[in-house]
């Protein structure tokens, strides 16, 4: 074998190190960006056929700049016969003619600061507010054969959802226009509405939905729900003198406690809300002081105060989607097919039966007849804390002398701070507005000891009306005293039951102030320090029942009926 | 240093250089069978058709799909009014309740359809080969399979055409990289000719019986063939084919209603056991192969409840005599007290199945549908009497209440149409059935009852969803569900439904 030169091998290193040396030289890429994709406006940009004239609007409104930064937008891009439709209504040659303030309204109100894409999109207002500060309005329409979004009621979106860097971007095919004429406007416009529009000035409120409020930002925007003169004449008002007879009681509208600026102030709500948002709740707060308006979906109409009052139904009334959700610089208006008018009522008694709720009564083989556990969640009306308790819905008969309940049954909550319940929320029937006394009324039982005696099972309960306390706490373990009904009633006890054992009581628990004519929550919460609870708590009725009215009588019957002795 | 090693050593050295490299030489795969190792014997083909059964009864094939069992479910049930959503429910389901169905929705995904497709295929293009390998094998048994893989092939297109409207049309098998092939789609009136002209093909070769219960039920049969074609004539309004398919069942002999007498006797033998005298052909699901309705309905996270429609309205109760119950609802339909759907579910009227007992049989076709599709055909021939004969006779036989008779005069065509819609609502509830008959009576006629659709997604969407609902459902595009974005990025002849675009 040939022996190894080293002289050769020091120039064969030197080369080496020279190619290593040289190759280090070469520039070598650096990516500096960490995607490729483009950001909003340089999108548009990358599509000139398309977005050639929005794009240069952009530039021209000086926010091409952070169009292309990072962040999360969504932006409606009318394409270039948009715009080109758009230049033909206001008379312009070309976009070079519009001014910078005008590029950026329009660019504003194109603009919201998220990322929305079309399965985001409702029957109302999208979820945020446009950069321009008017809510932009969704909806879907239906032509030739073809359903398309449509936004405002102005465009319809041609492609949807292109993603970009710090985007989405939805092709519309007309430039959006904002509202510039305020709630009041449009009614001083509409024919129809004259009478609702005299009503509003003559008390006022006319200004407040005619102008932004830029100080308070709770009465930034409004809901109206105009009556129109048909409607009006339907309950046989003609003219707003008849109108302002039949209400006005103070002769001075502007005052707010005249009955003309309640019925007024009741048709208008704190908030923009449209159709969609009216529907996606119960009640909504009005201008008059405590006054909700109730709201449902009836198939698809939308009715206004449809409520059934102390077993009797009252037919709301309906609002024109037609000629509803109309956008204004003020919030929104929409058209009442009725007149309605916030009732007079008086605080009747309730005498509620607990376990009578619309989920035991969809069982009819079980409904009155026997026993029967509902798993959590699946009762709408009634609430606990833990997911492994069921509601025990219990069935004692007519004639179980050990249980005379009010309509033989009750339900079965076993108390505590242990696995049982810690506590249960009902919500009540509707309630009128007004002061009440609470009465809760059970069938008093210990777990062990002795009824009456001391020692053996506590089960003491804090009640809560809407979250605050009643004056007096209870405990299911105490029974009523065996005394005449007025030194019981003095004491905060009463008979609740035909039946005269003394375990089937009435627990006065406090006097509550109900403030809006609506459905509220009753809390019972164990008080987790005295003792672990009892397994026996049967609930069977609670009694709201206004503080003038008889508070002892009627008693009930294991069949439901109503004793006055 | 040669002289060192022996010469055995030597030959030793060089066999088992040699042999190794025998081994090295050889490409073929080390896990799994070649097309020329495979179908040469008649076994083989038998296993190549039991693997599309298989299939249909498998799991999802990869993450981005469902298993085809749950896809005929949820395509047949969750776009209509008798399912409703849960916590658990997924993003996904909601968004298909709510009219948002975007491509890159999973439940879109028609994979595992097509790959039942493909082994469908592969049968018929390379089971008649086997007729000159094996000489066990016999026309005869190879006209079975034929019969088989054609009708299976026909009933998964029929599906798709009915979900996608428009799809690729595949009747060549892709057994290699090399024949992998972009196609574009073919209409649905193409694709529903192909199911008829397979279906056509087939009932000549499908065996009567194949001698046990379990494999009648289970495999396609002539009658299988039959029940199919009456579902596709119908879907496609040639009223006397879809009365002339039905007449062959109900005139075979060997089907009927069972006796409902006892509603848990009648619930266990159709739905818990199975492959009953009523049923026509089903998914044999069993304990090693568990069907995947049991996350879907059971777990406390389960994704889908019954609407409360279904036992309100559908059903309805009898507040006077609650004794007095249709034995299709509470304890069959649903567990009417938490909405648990319960007829994959139960094991009987009030006990549940466990986990590992969840293999209730997917019901493709059983004879109450036959019949109600007669009904509906002859309906829409203007027999309407005989139609209501065989409403009272499947209401007689569930015993439904009063309440939800509608009792329409037989020559109220529209009425009729109605009564039958509602009649296969109670009968067929959670079979997979209720959106493609709701689609079916509202695209009658050129889609003169879209009404019926407008109707049901008013109920069905979120309030303030209502209007945009109703307004995207005037658009018959929307009725059929999107290209899976996946495909469209693979395939470029594919084009995606207007509608989504």
């Amino acid at each position: 074998m040939k022996k190894i030169n080293f002289k050769n091998l020091h120039v064969v290193f030197i080369c080496l190190l020279l190619v290593v040396f040289y190759s280090q030289c070469k520039k070598v890429k650096i990516v500096e960006a960490t995607t490729a994709d483009k950001n909003i406006y340089g999108y548009l940009k990358s599509k000139p056929d398309n977005y050639s004239l929005f794009a240069k609007i952009i530039e021209i409104s000086g926010y091409s700049g952070f169009l292309d930064a990072y962040g999360s937008y969504t932006i409606f891009a009318p394409n270039d016969s948009a715009v080109r439709i758009y230049l033909a209504e206001i008379n312009k040659p070309n976009v070079d003619a519009l001014t910078q303030a005008e590029t950026q309204g329009i660019v504003k109100f194109h603009l919201l600061e998220d990322t929305l894409t079309t399965s985001q999109f409702k029957d109302g207002k999208l979820p945020l507010v446009t950069m321009y500060g008017q809510y932009l309005v969704t909806s879907v329409s239906y032509a030739g054969g073809k359903s398309s979004f449509n936004i405002n009621r102005q465009a319809i979106v041609l492609t949807g959802n292109t993603k970009t860097g710090n985007g989405f971007v939805h092709e519309i095919d007309h430039v959006l226009k904002p509202a510039v004429k305020s709630i009041a406007q449009l009614i001083d416009e509409n024919p129809n509405m004259t009478i609702f529009k005299q009503a509003l000035v003559a008390t006022g409120y006319y200004d407040t939905i005619n102008t932004i409020n830029t100080t308070n930002p709770a009465r930034r925007w409004f809901t109206v729900l105009a009556e129109t003169n048909q409607a009006l004449a339907d309950s046989g008002i003609t003219s707003f003198n008849a109108l302002r007879t039949k209400y006005s009681n103070t002769g001075n509208p502007l005052n707010p406690l005249d009955s003309l600026n309640i019925y007024v102030a009741y048709h208008i709500m704190p908030e923009a809300k449209y159709l969609a948002d009216i529907v996606s709740a119960t009640s909504h707060y009005s201008l008059a002081p405590l006054e909700v308006l109730s709201s449902t979906l009836d198939g698809e109409k939308v009715l206004i105060n449809d409520v059934e009052f102390n077993g009797i139904h009252e037919p709301g009334v309906q609002l024109q989607r037609a000629t509803s959700d109309v956008s204004a610089t003020t919030g929104v208006l929409h058209t009442a097919l009725a007149h309605f008018a916030p009732k007079v009522r008086l605080p009747f008694p309730i005498y509620w039966d607990i376990a009578d709720f619309t989920e035991i009564r969809k069982l009819p083989a079980y409904f009155r007849r026997a026993n029967y556990n509902f798993a959590f969640g699946t009762v709408q009306d009634i609430q606990w804390d833990k997911s492994t308790n069921t509601l025990n819905y219990m069935w004692a008969g007519l004639t179980n002398n050990s249980f005379p309940l009010a309509y033989g049954d009750c339900l079965d909550i076993p108390m505590g701070n242990t696995s049982r319940h810690q506590w249960l929320d009902f919500r009540t029937p509707p309630i009128v507005k007004g002061k009440y006394k609470l009465w809760v009324c059970y069938r008093a039982r210990k777990g062990s000891g002795t009824l009456g005696q001391p020692g053996g099972s506590q089960m003491p309960v804090q009640v809560f009306f809407d979250g605050v306390p009643t004056s007096r706490t209870m405990a299911f373990t105490d029974q009523r005293p065996n005394i005449s009904d007025g030194e019981m009633e003095a004491l905060g006890w009463k008979r609740y039951t035909v039946n005269t054992q003394q375990f089937m009581s009435g627990k006065y628990v406090g006097t509550i102030d109900v403030n809006t004519t609506d459905r509220h929550m009753i809390r019972l919460l164990a008080l987790p320090p005295a003792g672990t609870g009892t397994p026996n708590v049967h609930l069977d009725m609670i009694h709201i029942i206004p503080i003038n009215m008889h508070q002892y009588l009627p008693r009930f019957d294991t069949d439901g009926t109503k004793v006055f002795n | 240093m040669i002289k060192f090693i022996s010469k055995p050593v030597l030959i030793l050295v060089a066999v088992l250089s040699l042999s190794s490299c025998k081994k090295w030489l050889d490409l073929q795969p080390q896990d799994g069978i070649t097309g020329a190792e495979f179908w040469k014997t008649k076994e083989q083909v038998q296993s190549a058709v039991f693997g599309i059964y298989a299939a249909l009864t498998g799991p999802a094939v990869s993450s981005n799909t469902s298993a085809v069992s749950e896809s005929f479910f949820i395509w047949g049930e969750l776009r209509a009014d008798m399912i409703a959503s849960t916590l658990a429910t997924t993003n996904e389901q909601v968004d298909v309740i709510n009219v948002n169905i975007l491509p890159t929705n999973r439940i879109v995904n028609w994979r595992g359809i097509y790959q039942v497709i493909n082994y469908c295929n592969t049968v018929l293009d390379f089971a008649p080969a086997v007729l000159q390998r094996d000489a066990t094998f016999t026309q005869a048994a190879l006209d079975k399979y034929i019969a088989e893989a054609k009708t299976i092939r026909a009933l998964m297109y029929f599906y798709l055409a009915r979900t996608f409207g428009d799809v690729p049309l595949k009747i060549k098998a892709t057994s290699s990289d090399r024949e992998i092939e972009q196609i574009a789609k073919s209409t649905q009136a193409d694709v529903l000719a192909q199911v008829v002209n397979d279906l056509g093909e087939a009932e000549p070769l499908a065996v009567l019986t194949y001698g046990d219960q379990a494999s009648d039920k289970g495999r396609i049969t002539k009658y299988t063939v039959n029940a199919i074609q009456a579902d596709v004539h119908l879907w496609m309004e040639n009223y006397d084919a879809c009365i002339a398919a039905c007449n062959k069942l109900t005139t075979a002999g060997r089907f009927g209603l069972l006796d409902g007498s006892s509603a848990n006797t009648w619930f266990t033998n159709l739905f818990v056991t199975g492959n009953s005298n009523e049923s026509i052909f089903e998914l044999q699901f069993d304990r090693q192969r568990l069907n995947p309705y049991f996350p879907l309905f059971m777990t406390n996270s389960r994704r889908l409840i019954a609407s409360p429609v279904v036992m309100d309205d559908i059903y309805q109760l009898d507040l006077v005599n609650p004794l007095n119950v249709d034995i299709r609802g509470d304890g069959a339909a649903v567990r009417s007290s938490d909405n648990v759907i319960w007829k994959q579910i139960g094991l009987s009227n009030s006990t549940a199945r466990a986990a590992e007992e969840s293999y209730a049989h997917w019901i493709f076709y059983r004879y109450a549908d036959i019949l109600l599709m007669k009904a509906e055909a002859l309906n829409q021939k203007g027999s309407g009497q005989e139609a209501l004969d065989i409403v009272y006779q499947i209401r007689s036989r569930g015993r439904a209440l009063v309440g939800t008779d509608l009792a329409p005069s037989a020559s109220d065509k529209d009425g009729v149409a109605d009564f039958i819609i509602a009649e296969r609502a109670r009968e067929l509830a959670f079979e997979g059935k209720r959106w493609f008959d709701l689609l079916r009576n509202a695209k009658r006629e050129n889609y003169r009852r879209i009404g019926i659709l407008l109707n049901m997604v008013s109920t069905t969407v979120p309030p303030d969803r209502q209007q945009s609902a109703i307004t995207k459902f005037r658009d018959h595009n929307s009725h059929y569900l999107p290209i899976f974005s996946y495909e469209l990025e693979t395939d470029k002849l594919l084009v995606q439904n207007p509608f989504y675009r």
